[in-house]
């Protein structure tokens, strides 16, 4: 049993199974009453709505920011030396900040679009997306090893095992879809972090993510044992259904009966629609070259933009999609620019053509674009062509949903290693995505270890960065 | 009225006050005290001011605690100079190049064992030796070999290499091995720092740096007195001795140990600011003079019930306790009250008030002058401060008092002492206790509360047909003694302290012994351990019981149970803080039902627990510490992928210090071991001396007093929630104001009142939980019910439960027939298809290994490994433990996960299978194969009407099956049957 002595309605909707279900949560919120200790949602005044849709295109191991969307040419006049010693000590895994040295960037970069934001060639097509960005430079924390890295940028702190920024958003807003979750993951290897990162915390298990699987089983369990044929599984279902009615006719008062109707119906609902979903045979041939469909190289990630792109029109609200994970994945610490290179190549066109795709479709607006990893890499070189861990500056971007496009923020200094102008904390871009999404990042809180718990920490200076919002 | 904790710091001031100023001065002071008066109050035997010599650089060393006697004049090696010294002791420093020295005459004066060394010094030379060679003498009496009766005090490392930067003190009383103190590390950042070593005529050694104790030592009282001179600067017979580079002054040697708050003194003395205004010179009334201000400059953010920061200026004790970077005042000393300081605008980033008019000098002059006056605070002038009135009037921290059984209008409902309770707050809501439960209903409900297993079809029809009036109590009996209820009660008591078998992040390492601790708990519950002993084991089982040592060391082993941040390897000192700080966080809320990890940063913003009662708490457990016996250290060698850990005594206990905001670089004054003050009252403190290894034993014997308000209640609650499946006080880790209040206090309190009396007997508390009317009640309610107590908080049915994870698992396998009772020994690790294994990320890549498969494959889900880093789906979609932190509830869900698990899951059909298979041996006709399968799936035999409709559906099933020419369509059709009711809503019900 839920322990907690209040229900708000959602919470008693959501515990009778209809939770995934068509209603319009948004016109719950400001309604509900928080109670003394009770889980609540967004309360009081709540910024507009912008986005109604996350993908976050989340890039594990660490891209190097002077690779991508940092130029540093200091890099190439002081080839090779160290750090000046005003430059103080920064805390690395693998390097010595104060002997390493520096590694300038075998990438060009070009100004791109009408705003002539500065994109590296590893990216050949995003250019002609370049106005639809929101580049931020100065993204830093000091979290220099992968787990609480990305734990930090997943949940707001380095700990393991808190809710994840999509398990929180799901936990504000729900599902906009009848027949799929609300928070879906897919992934092309395992993360360092484990499953964990991405998970649902001490929020309730409805808040948990769904990982979709781009062969087998859509989902875990989703596909029926090769002992049992499709009308055998029917016959179950529908005899496990007899029982449940028989069972609610005899005790009408118990609720959770209704609930578990509802859970299995929502389950073979899923049976058919997630592998609908999922089913990208019908899209136009061109869609799927626009995707990079067509070639080995960004087949698998074009599949799950594409696939981001199609789950976002039947109503999910939280896709996050993982680019190297397994592997070294833009962990770099050899070999940075052929592999990221090679990254680039893999996920270009797939980025690019799913903003283009949302933007034909009219969903650009509505669907806010996050790109990113857990952290940077150093400006300063590991053994001869690698780069280390460095999360003292790195760049994120952010498109549609109410993003400013063509917008730089902040800078890091000369050599591209420390945050400078405008520094973004993480917990900035949490607040600042949860605000384009209509939930105040102060109030959408839950109740656990004697804390009402926030995802931008209690202690939090978070703030929303308005600047580069449109 | 006062916190005792706050008493004890006020005290000390006020002595100095009283021992400073003769009666004649206890005016109004303008002036600030003078550093070489307050040196010679304390009598010392010699006192260098180091001045220069008149005609050159060179620095003398006159005595000037004998200005006319030059008998201990020290003598100074050419190359040491003079400096000008702080503003506080002013005058002159020595200045050394690392060439020079100073040599004091080998005087008998100098011949002390009881003793005061005390100096100023400043330095940025690297300060990375342990002791000679290489590291730098500041004062030594040094003579050759372990134990030869000498002491050094140097700047040097506790790890050669690493330029810590610490004071190092050595003692070699003969006889006795060298002993060691060493301070904080830093003191090598060209600030001036005040170092004092004492020596107690009892041998005990205390080394303060900047007025506070950061280490002690008891040695064994064996002479220190050596024929060498007294040398500063450099060391020039010892072999290895060598030179320092840096200023030194204001040497003091005393021939006694001065008192911890003389030390504080000299050095709130010595580093007075010359930028604060002077103290008025008047005599100051608070309400007249200094209310005033507070009100109109500082209520705002820290008054009428504003705590910004922590602090609150309602009361003078809250004043005292300060807030997140310390009290606000140090009556008698104005001049280091951060108060002062902060309004004064000594550090320009910390300036109050932060906006509005700053406070002008006169205004500064009267709190300056209110302060050294002892900061009277007369009673009517304080302001209710809601802290304290919240923790005065909070029912948990009242003591357990025994309340009278109420007397209720239906005596003969009651079976048990628990019944009346109930019944009285039924009546008080109107409502009315439902008729007792179905008979079978009943025994599947007690079977799973207290085995977490299906009761078996023998056990159902024999219940059935027992219809002697104490059958019930028969099966209660039975269960109580079985080892299944130690797997039940075991596993609550496993999600409790966070038990994992692995450290979580991303090297996730495997703890391989950690099995014993769960073998350990299961044990325990089986065999009736009174509880007061099971939490006494786990806190200190090894000091208590030493000739046990063996049995014990799988008990303490709970405190090494929590996540290993291995990336913390690089920083050990924040590494064994961050382990401490999961000691003390899961010792609080599981035992003490508090949330005292909220005090690691700040003051409780709601509880009375302060910063210094966690720090306490963690000086407890910082006397032990966390060792991997595989590998014989405490740090993650690169490539270990096990650990096999223990808890143990360290060599020398961690120095704990108070830290803002709980920042490891922002110590703020050493702490003592003690307990939670607002709770232990006089006990808080832990007497000295007192051995290191019983810092745990007095926190267990503690935790279990009979004065401890908590411990017993909080069992007690939790024990409830086992049985009900709700709290009495529904946030069971939090008892504290902010947690939610009992629904029914006084069975509460009479629960624990009974529970210890009765020996802290736990099965004694189930059987008057389970034989009370109330938990035989039937589970249906009323809508009258539903719309006058949603939640069911009075208890007028029983509450309806779904089975958590493991009972599902266990239910399965029960049900097929194969589960596998084996209890005990290392988990088992169950089959997982590889898009089972898709998520599991192994830092070598060898998921092989991360997830070796057993052959055992069918035990109790108890059993199954559990590896922080990876989500076990079976378990994972039916709400297990969230096992970062204690987990006092879990939640339970109902999500299309779980039903996908239950259709699709390879095991689950296999287990539908098994049980068709078991179904089919056991039974002969379709009647006896529902009926048994009924009993199986829901411990009850079928209706008429749902005998009729399986025999529909097995004989549809059946001729679908020979249609698609299945081998052996009977089995099919039956494992679609079986498969339908593990798929049903009441399977995974007790009602």
């Amino acid at each position: 049993m839920n322990l907690n002595t209040c229900y708000s309605r959602r919470e008693l909707l959501r515990r009778s199974g209809m939770g995934i279900g068509a209603l319009a949560f948004l016109d719950l919120l400001g309604k509900e009453v928080q109670g003394k200790g009770q889980q609540g949602l967004a309360q009081g005044p709540n910024p507009p709505t912008r986005a109604r849709a996350v993908i976050s295109l989340f890039m594990h191991g660490g891209p190097s920011q002077v690779d991508t969307f940092d130029p540093k040419p200091s890099l190439k006049q002081f080839e090779g030396q160290t750090l000046p010693a005003s430059f103080g000590n920064l805390n690395l895994e693998f390097t010595n900040s104060s002997s390493a040295k520096l590694l300038p960037s075998r990438r060009t970069f070009q100004k791109c679009g009408d705003s002539g934001i500065e994109i590296s060639d590893i990216f050949q097509h995003l250019p002609t997306v370049a106005d639809e960005l929101a580049v931020i430079r100065s993204c830093h924390h000091t979290e220099f090893n992968h787990s609480p890295a990305l734990y930090l940028a997943h949940s707001g702190t380095r700990l393991m095992g808190r809710p994840s920024l999509g398990s929180w958003m799901n936990y504000g807003l729900g599902s906009e879809s009848e027949n799929l979750p609300g928070y879906v993951v897919m992934r092309d290897g395992p993360l360092k972090g484990g499953p964990v990162t991405y998970g649902n915390g001490f929020l309730p298990a409805v808040h948990q993510p769904t990982e979709l699987r781009l062969d087998g089983s859509p989902i875990l369990y989703l596909n029926r044992p090769a002992e049992i044929d499709k009308e055998s599984q029917r016959r179950v279902l529908q005899f496990s259904d007899q029982l449940n009615r028989q069972n609610l006719s005899s005790h009408p008062d118990d609720a959770s009966i209704s609930a578990r109707i509802s859970a299995y119906e929502l389950a073979f609902r899923m049976q058919a629609t997630a592998p609908e979903a999922l089913d990208i045979r019908n899209e136009p041939e061109y869609i799927k070259r626009q995707y990079g469909l067509d070639q080995d190289v960004t087949r698998p990630f074009g599949t799950q933009c594409l696939n981001a792109r199609r789950l976002v029109e039947r109503g999910v609200r939280f896709v996050q999609l993982y680019h190297g994970g397994g592997g070294d994945g833009w962990d770099t610490h050899g070999s940075n620019d052929s592999k990221h290179q090679r990254n680039g190549l893999q996920v270009d066109k797939p980025i690019t053509g799913l903003i283009a795709d949302l933007k034909a479709r009219g969903l650009l607006d509505s669907t806010l674009v996050i790109w990113g990893g857990e952290f940077g890499r150093t400006p300063t070189s590991e053994g001869s062509d690698g780069r280390d861990h460095s999360p003292y500056g790195y760049t994120v971007w952010m498109a549609g949903g109410g993003m400013k496009g063509g917008t730089i923020y902040g800078s890091t200094d000369e050599f591209g290693f420390r945050a400078q102008e405008n520094p973004v904390q993480v917990r900035d871009l949490h607040a600042t995505i949860l605000y384009l999404l209509g939930l105040n990042h102060e109030r959408l809180t839950y109740y656990f270890q004697g804390l009402q718990q926030r995802l931008t920490q209690v202690d939090g200076d978070s703030r929303v960065i308005h600047e580069i919002l449109a | 009225m006062k916190l005792i904790h706050t008493a004890l710091m006020a005290t000390p001031w006020l002595l100095w006050l009283l021992c400073f100023k003769s009666p004649s001065q206890l005016t109004p002071v303008a002036e600030e005290p003078d550093y070489s008066a307050v040196v010679t109050v304390d009598r010392p035997v010699a006192f260098y001011q180091f001045e220069q010599h008149d005609q050159s650089e060179l620095c003398l060393a006159r005595n000037s605690a004998a200005p006319k006697n030059s008998d201990l004049d020290g003598v100074c090696s050419p190359g040491v100079v003079t400096v000008k010294g702080l503003s506080g002791p002013g005058g002159e420093m020595a200045r050394f190049n690392g060439s020079g020295l100073i040599e004091l005459p080998p005087a008998n004066a100098f011949h002390l064992d009881e003793l005061t060394v005390e100096f100023w010094f400043r330095s940025e030379q690297e300060f990375d030796q342990k002791f000679w060679p290489g590291s730098a003498t500041l004062v030594s009496k040094a003579t050759a070999g372990p134990g030869s009766g000498d002491w050094v005090i140097l700047g040097g490392s506790l790890t050669t290499g690493s330029n810590e930067g610490r004071i190092l003190v050595g003692v070699g009383p003969k006889g006795d091995q060298d002993r060691v103190l060493a301070s904080g590390t830093g003191l090598n950042d060209g600030q001036f720092h005040h170092v004092v070593w004492t020596r107690s005529g009892t041998g005990l050694n205390t080394l303060y740096v900047d007025g506070q104790a950061c280490a002690t030592e008891q040695d064994s009282k064996g002479s220190i007195i050596n024929a060498r001179p007294i040398q500063i600067g450099g060391e020039k017979f010892e072999p290895g001795g060598s030179q320092f580079r840096g200023d030194l002054g204001e040497l003091a040697i005393y021939p006694h140990a001065l008192t911890a708050d003389r030390v504080q003194s000299h050095f709130l003395i010595g580093s007075v600011d010359p930028r604060l205004p002077p103290a008025s010179n008047v005599q100051v009334d608070f309400s007249r003079d200094i209310q005033p201000i507070f009100q109109e400059h500082c209520s705002r953010c820290h008054g009428n019930g504003k705590e910004k920061g922590g602090l609150s200026l309602s009361t003078r004790s809250r004043a005292l306790d300060g807030g997140d970077t310390g009290p606000a005042m140090i009556p008698g000393l104005s001049s280091r009250s951060q108060l002062v300081s902060l309004v004064a605008a000594i550090d320009e980033d910390r300036i109050m008030p932060p906006d509005g008019e700053k406070l002008e000098d006169s205004q500064i002059g009267l709190i300056r002058a209110w302060i050294d006056q002892g900061a009277n605070w007369p009673a009517e002038a304080e302001e209710i401060d809601p802290k304290t009135v919240r923790a005065l009037e909070h029912w948990s921290f009242k003591p357990i008092r025994r309340p009278e059984i109420p007397q209720t209008l239906q005596p003969d409902w009651n079976q048990t002492p628990v019944d009346p309770f109930i019944f009285a707050k039924l009546a008080a809501n109107d409502l009315k206790p439902s008729p007792p439960a179905n008979k079978l209903a009943l025994l599947r409900r007690l079977t799973f509360d207290l085995t977490g297993l299906p009761p078996q079809p023998e056990e159902i029809l024999e219940f059935a047909n027992d219809n002697r009036p104490d059958a019930f109590s028969r099966v209660v009996d039975r269960l109580l003694a079985s080892t299944a209820l130690g797997e039940r009660l075991g596993r609550y008591w496993l999600d409790v302290v966070r038990y994992a078998d692995s450290g979580g992040y991303e090297t996730d390492i495997y703890y391989e012994q950690a099995w014993r601790y769960r073998d350990y708990v299961i044990r325990s519950f089986n065999e009736g351990k009174p509880f007061d002993r099971f939490l006494m084991e786990q806190v200190a089982g090894d000091e208590l019981w030493p000739a046990e040592a063996n049995a014990m060391q799988d008990a303490v082993a709970v405190w090494t149970l929590g996540e290993w941040q291995n990336a913390l390897d690089a920083f050990p000192e924040e590494l064994e803080y961050t382990r401490r700080t999961d000691q003390v966080i899961t010792y609080s809320e599981s035992m003490l039902g508090l949330t005292a990890g909220c005090a690691n940063c700040h003051n409780h913003k709601f509880d009375p627990i302060s910063q210094r009662d966690y720090f306490g708490l963690e000086a407890i457990f910082a006397a032990s510490e966390t060792w991997d016996r595989s590998t014989n250290q405490k740090a993650w060698l690169k490539g270990q992928r096990t650990a096999y850990r223990i808890f143990r005594h360290s060599e020398i206990p961690t120095p704990i210090h108070l830290l803002t905001r709980g920042e490891i670089k922002k110590p703020r004054g050493l702490v003592s071991p003690a307990l939670p003050a607002f709770l232990a009252g006089e006990e808080a403190g832990f007497s000295a001396p007192m051995a290191n290894s019983q810092r745990r034993a007095m926190l267990a014997n503690w935790t279990v007093s009979p004065r401890n308000p908590m411990t017993a209640r909080v069992i007690a609650n939790r024990l409830w929630q086992w049985h009900f499946g709700q709290a009495i006080a529904s946030t069971p880790n939090d008892l504290g104001t902010q947690g939610q209040p009992p629904t029914h206090p006084e069975l509460l309190d009479w629960l624990a009142s009974e529970l210890m009396e009765s020996g802290w007997n736990l099965k004694h508390l189930q059987r008057l939980m389970v034989l009370s009317a109330t938990y035989q009640q039937s589970a249906e309610r009323t809508p009258e019910a539903i719309s006058r107590d949603p939640q069911n908080q009075f208890l007028s049915s029983f509450p309806r439960k779904r089975l958590q994870a493991e009972a599902v698992w266990d239910q399965l396998h029960a049900a097929a027939g194969v589960l596998d009772r084996k209890s005990s020994g290392p988990p088992f690790v169950p089959k997982l298809t590889p898009e089972e294994l898709q998520g599991m990320y192994d830092l070598e890549d060898r998921k092989d290994k991360k997830w070796p498969v057993t052959p055992e494959q069918n035990r109790r889900a108890i059993y199954i490994l559990n590896r922080r880093s990876f989500r076990f789906p079976f378990l994972e979609a039916f709400d297990p433990a969230n096992n970062s932190t204690s987990c006092p509830v879990r939640q339970s869900t109902t999500v299309p996960a779980q039903a996908l698990t239950l259709l699709n899951n390879d095991k689950v059909v296999e287990l539908a299978r098994a049980m068709a298979e078991r179904l089919s041996r056991a039974t002969r006709t379709h009647r006896e194969r529902i009926q048994l399968a009924w009993l199986l799936a829901y411990s009850r035999v079928p209706s008429e009407q749902e005998i009729q409709l399986t025999q529909d559906f097995l004989n549809q099933a059946l001729a679908a099956q020979t249609n698609k020419g299945t081998p052996d369509p009977h089995l099919a059709a039956l494992t679609e049957l079986c498969l339908a009711l593990m798929n049903s809503a009441e399977f995974l019900q007790t009602n």
